[in-house]
C-alpha cells in the first residue's frame, strides 16, 4: 500500500529503484505506478534524480584522474632548456695551442658531437603531412577511407609520443590500405621509426631498405633525418648482437 | 618483408568497455585511467597541430573521455568489428574541436580538408553529435545539483559514490540519527524538484 507522507513515498521508490522490496512489494508499487499518474511521475523524478547524481559523480572523477594526468603530461614534457652560461674564450694566462692541434682537436670534436647527434637526436616524425595538405599542387584527389584516415592519424601520433606497440598495427593498416600512395609511403617512415623505438632493428631496417629502393618515394625525408635513422639503426643491431652473444 | 601484424586487440577493448560499464568505482576508476594511458594521446596532439595550445588540448581530452565513458555507460557507443576505441575518440574530439574553432571564428584549413574529404558526416560523425547534444543537456542537470551546496549534494551522493547506509550517513554528517538523515535527504529532493521544475 502507497505510504501517506512523502518522506515515506521517497524511501519506498527509494527501496523500489535498490530493488530492495519484496516480490509482493514490488507487484504492489508496480500496480499504484501504473494507475496513479501522479505517483508515476515521482518516480520518474526520483529516477532522474539518480541519472543527474550519476552524471555528477562521474563528472567528478574525471575531472580527479584527469587533474593527475595534466599534472604528469606537464612534467614529462619537454621544457625549454636553461640558457648555457656564457663562457670567456679569452682566459688570462692560457698557453698557446699549435694550429694543427686546434685543426686535429676541432675536427675529432665535431665527429664525436655528429656521431652523438645523430645517435641520440630524435628523428623528425613532424607536420609535413597537414602542409602537403593543405598546399596548392599536392592537394589531394583521392582520399584514405575514414578507418585509414584515422589510423593514420593515430598511428603517428603514436610515434610522437613513443607508444610504438600501439602505433606498428595501425600504420601497417595504413600500407594495406587503398590509399594515394603518399600516405601509404609516409606511414612506411613512420613504421621505420616505430620498429626502432620498439627495438626492432631489423624490421626498422628492412622497411628503411624498402624506402631506399623505392624510386617514386613520395615522402619527403630529410639527409639528416636519413642518416640518423640508418645511424641509429646499426648502434641498435650492434648492441642487441651483443646482448645475445652474452645470453648465449 | 617479415609479416608483423599485431592485432589491434578487440578483446583487450572489449574487456575495457566492460570495465568502463562497471558499478564498481574502483574498477570504473581502473578503466578511465587506461583510457588516458592508452588511448587518448592521438587527440592532444591533433589539437596542438590544429590551432590549439596545450590547454585547448587539456580541456578537450576531459570533455572527450567525460562523453565517451558516459556514452559506454548509457549504451550509446557499442563496439563494432573493425573499430577502435581510439578512432571512435578521435570522431568525438574532432566534432567538438571544429566547434570550438567554428566559435572562435576560426576553421582551421585541416578541418575543412576532413569534411571536404570524409564525404560528409557518417554514422559515427552523427553518433558524436548527438553524444554532445545529450552531454549539453545532462551538463544543465548537473549544474541544477551543484546548486544545491556542499551538504545536499554529500548527503544525495553518500549513498551512490561510497554505498553508504542511511545511518552511516547520518554518523558521518554527525546527525542525531538516521531518521534525521532521511528527513534531510527528503528535503534536498524536495529543493531538487523545484530546480528541475524550474529548468523546464
Amino acid at each position: 500500500m502507497r505510504p501517506k507522507s512523502g518522506q515515506e513515498q521517497m524511501e519506498w521508490i527509494d527501496a523500489y529503484l535498490r530493488n530492495a522490496l519484496s516480490p509482493e512489494e514490488r507487484e504492489a508499487f508496480e500496480k499504484e505506478m501504473n494507475t496513479n499518474a501522479e505517483f508515476a511521475l515521482e518516480v520518474e523524478f526520483m529516477q532522474q534524480a539518480d541519472s543527474v547524481i550519476d552524471d555528477f559523480l562521474l563528472a567528478d572523477l574525471v575531472a580527479e584522474i584527469h587533474a593527475e594526468k595534466v599534472e604528469e603530461w606537464h612534467t614529462t614534457e619537454p621544457r625549454p632548456e636553461r640558457e648555457a652560461p656564457v663562457i670567456p674564450l679569452q682566459n688570462p694566462g692560457r698557453t698557446q695551442v699549435p694550429w694543427w692541434k686546434w685543426s686535429a682537436g676541432t675536427a675529432a670534436a665535431v665527429t664525436i658531437a655528429f656521431t652523438t647527434y645523430i645517435t641520440l637526436s630524435p628523428i623528425q616524425v613532424g607536420d609535413t603531412l597537414n602542409q602537403t595538405l593543405r598546399g596548392g599542387e599536392a592537394r589531394i584527389s583521392e582520399q584514405p577511407s575514414r578507418i585509414c584516415f584515422e589510423n593514420f592519424y593515430a598511428g603517428r601520433s603514436f610515434v610522437m609520443t613513443q607508444q610504438p606497440s600501439h602505433a606498428i598495427p595501425r600504420l601497417q593498416q595504413v600500407i594495406d590500405c587503398e590509399v594515394r600512395p603518399y600516405f601509404k609511403d609516409a606511414s612506411k617512415w613512420y613504421l621505420t621509426v616505430a620498429y626502432l623505438q620498439d627495438n626492432k632493428p631489423e624490421e626498422a631496417e628492412h622497411m628503411y631498405q624498402e624506402i631506399m629502393d623505392n624510386p617514386d618515394f613520395s615522402y619527403d625525408i630529410s639527409w639528416l633525418d636519413k642518416q640518423k635513422i640508418s645511424w641509429q639503426i646499426r648502434i641498435a643491431k650492434w648492441f642487441g648482437k651483443n646482448e645475445n652473444e652474452e645470453t648465449e | 618483408m617479415q609479416n608483423f601484424k599485431v592485432l589491434i586487440g578487440t578483446q583487450s577493448q572489449e574487456k575495457l568497455i566492460a570495465r568502463l560499464r562497471s558499478n564498481d568505482r574502483r574498477e570504473l576508476n581502473e578503466a578511465i585511467r587506461d583510457v588516458y594511458n592508452h588511448h587518448i594521446s592521438p587527440v592532444r596532439y591533433f589539437v596542438m597541430q590544429n590551432g590549439g595550445d596545450s590547454h585547448d588540448a587539456d580541456d578537450l581530452v576531459q570533455t572527450t573521455v567525460l562523453n565517451f565513458v558516459e556514452a559506454v555507460r548509457k549504451g550509446s557507443f557499442q563496439l563494432q568489428e573493425g573499430t577502435t576505441i581510439e578512432a571512435f575518440l578521435f570522431v568525438l574530439a574532432k566534432n567538438r574541436w571544429r566547434n570550438t574553432l567554428k566559435q572562435r571564428g576560426l576553421m582551421r584549413d585541416y578541418v575543412q580538408e576532413m569534411e571536404a574529404t570524409s564525404g560528409g558526416q557518417d554514422s559515427w560523425d552523427a553518433s558524436a553529435q548527438r553524444i554532445m547534444e545529450e552531454r549539453e543537456e545532462q551538463e544543465r542537470y548537473i549544474q541544477l545539483f551543484k546548486l544545491l551546496g556542499e551538504r545536499c549534494q554529500t548527503i544525495l551522493t553518500a549513498y551512490r559514490r561510497d554505498g553508504l547506509s542511511m545511518k552511516e550517513i547520518a554518523q558521518k554528517m554527525g546527525f542525531e540519527n538516521e531518521r534525521v538523515a532521511i528527513n534531510e535527504k527528503y528535503k534536498c529532493l524536495q529543493k531538487l524538484k523545484a530546480l528541475f521544475r524550474y529548468e523546464t
